[in-house]
């Protein structure tokens, strides 16, 4: 789980998330199985994302100095 | 061996020699006189006792011979040496005698007019004399006569040249003819112009068989007489051109002269010279007869190499004139002639001098006005290779600018590529946060436990979730489940709303 990535993680959330669009009865257990896969997979999502920002951060940074020369 | 005496002995042969009209040897060889000056005779007797003098001889020349002997020791010359007093001769030794004395009478000329001719292998003629007709008896040797170039007829008026001597054979007295002379201009004239004509006929005097006189002569002959102008004339003219000039002296006046020319013109006949002049002063047509002897013009006839004359003349052009290759009338224009081609070349070589002079400043200035023209050529080579380079220095400066205007345009969209990637990427993580916040939202709002926290409850019959009355009846279990557990419920009660 740990090895997935933002973009694999995002599908599955848009999968957990129409999965709950197309319930017509809850299962509260399974339910509450995709909201906790869901909880995990928005927290690894967003540690993902920020690495991403942060790498982004390095590259725009490293960009900018090399077109000022 | 004395040599004043034998320098002295050979003078004296050259004088004799000429006044009798014969060879050196005629009068004495080398060998004798040579012997003469060895011993020194000083009598007679001593002086017959040299090889090749007998008595004929010494009658002739003894006295002179003694005569220089003591006169160059400073001896007394007595006559008595000679004395022949009361000798006895045979006929024969004694018209020897008489002949040797006569014979030191020096050769004379005599006029007289011809009374009669014989000719008997030689010529024999009597000469009269005009006044009081006493006559002599001559003769001549025909080899003499063949050369005097006159031929004797009765009646002709002449001078002959001789010495005087008794014939042995008939013990009469006669004049030995050595030269025979026409007197008279008349006879001259007339005998002028019939060997002029016979010659002309001949045709000695044509142009074509005249040879050229050779350009830069260098080997000269030269025949004139040794005293008078004529030879310094010819001498003071003729240049310094290397001349090799062999002179041989000779009459060139009067009765004994053809016999001098003759015989010069034969000393050259054999001789490696490259012209033959032939000079004398001016003079009448008497004075000029040597020059138109036809034995002598036949001996000039006879070289193969040219002739050039120079003799002055009055009137009538001497005969070897006429047939010299050239021909003019002064020695002075002989020389001059002779220098002609000599003066030619170095004018030549001075005009040549100059034009290579005068060409060699053409080919400077030609070489000075090509330099000046590659100069020039350069210069406008170096401006235009300067122009060229300028341009394109310029067209390089335009490059480079136009590459920086490039490379800042490159940079600037390089620049704005990148901002656009970067505002696009964060736009993209932007929305990714917010599709996660929506994900988050989503879940938290399907959440069961947050609805049971919020006091909603959901309740099961077996394992069903009942949603409608219809599900249920009455007195049927049911399990209500809560935020923190189940409560066991049993329907008492169903009311439709």
């Amino acid at each position: 789980m740990d090895k997935i990535s933002l973009s694999e993680s995002l599908k599955k959330l848009e999968a957990i998330s129409e999965w709950f669009n197309n319930q017509e009865e809850v299962d509260v257990e399974k339910g509450l199985e995709k909201v906790r896969e869901g909880a995990k997979l928005v927290k690894l999502s967003r540690v993902r994302l920020k690495e991403v920002e942060n790498e982004f951060e390095d590259v725009k940074k490293e960009l900018n100095e090399n077109t000022e020369e | 061996m004395n040599q004043e005496v034998l320098k002295r002995l050979r003078n004296w042969r050259e004088q004799k020699a000429r006044l009798e009209n014969c060879e050196l040897y005629r009068v004495f060889q080398n060998k004798t006189i040579e012997d003469i000056a060895m011993l020194l005779p000083k009598t007679k007797n001593e002086l017959l006792a040299i090889k090749g003098i007998r008595e004929k001889k010494f009658q002739k020349y003894g006295k002179d011979v003694l005569a220089i002997i003591h006169n160059c020791l400073g001896t007394k010359f007595s006559e008595d040496n000679t004395s022949e007093e009361g000798k006895t001769y045979t006929v024969s030794d004694y018209l020897d005698n008489v002949n040797s004395k006569l014979s030191t009478i020096e050769s004379c000329k005599v006029k007289g007019e011809v009374s009669s001719v014989n000719f008997k292998g030689h010529l024999y003629f009597s000469l009269k004399d005009k006044n009081d007709e006493s006559i002599l008896r001559c003769f001549m040797w025909a080899n003499d006569y063949k050369m005097c170039g006159v031929e004797v007829k009765e009646g002709m008026e002449l001078t002959i040249h001789g010495t005087p001597e008794i014939y042995k054979p008939r013990g009469d007295f006669s004049f030995r003819t050595s030269a025979v002379e026409l007197v008279g201009e008349g006879a001259l004239k007339r005998a002028y112009e019939e060997l002029k004509n016979k010659l002309q006929t001949e045709g000695l005097f044509e142009e074509s068989r005249k040879k050229p006189i050779p350009d830069y002569p260098r080997k000269i002959g030269l025949i004139t007489s040794r005293d008078g102008a004529v030879i310094s004339d010819f001498m003071s003219n003729i240049g310094r051109f290397g001349y090799k000039i062999t002179f041989m002296d000779s009459r060139v006046e009067g009765i004994m002269a053809v016999k001098d020319l003759i015989k010069a013109v034969k000393y050259f006949q054999d001789k490696p010279v490259d012209v033959l002049a032939i000079i004398r002063g001016g003079g009448s047509l008497e004075s000029l007869q040597a020059f138109n002897n036809e034995a002598l013009i036949r001996e000039v006839a006879n070289l193969n190499f040219p002739v050039i004359c120079g003799i002055g003349h009055d009137k009538d052009v001497p005969l070897l004139s006429f047939l010299a290759d050239s021909a003019v009338s002064t020695p002075t224009a002989v020389a001059q002639t002779l220098n002609e081609s000599w003066e030619n070349a170095i004018h030549k070589v001075k005009h040549c001098e100059q034009n290579i002079v005068a060409s060699f400043d053409g080919m400077i200035m030609d070489s000075r006005n090509k330099f000046e023209k590659v100069i020039i050529q350069i210069k406008e080579f170096h401006s235009r290779i300067f122009r060229i380079f300028e341009q394109h220095e310029h067209s390089i400066k335009n490059y480079l600018v136009m590459i920086k205007n490039s490379i800042m345009h490159t940079k600037e969209r390089l620049r704005s590529i990148a901002n656009s990637i970067l505002i696009d990427y964060r736009n993209n993580l932007n929305d990714i946060n917010r599709l996660i916040d929506n994900m988050q939202k989503t879940i938290n709002m399907n959440n069961p436990e947050r609805q049971l926290k919020l006091g909603y409850s959901i309740v099961f019959s077996g394992r069903k979730i009942i949603k409608n009355t219809e599900q249920v009846k009455v007195g049927d279990n049911i399990n209500v489940k809560v935020s923190d557990g189940e409560i066991k419920s049993k329907v008492k009660n169903i009311s439709k709303n």
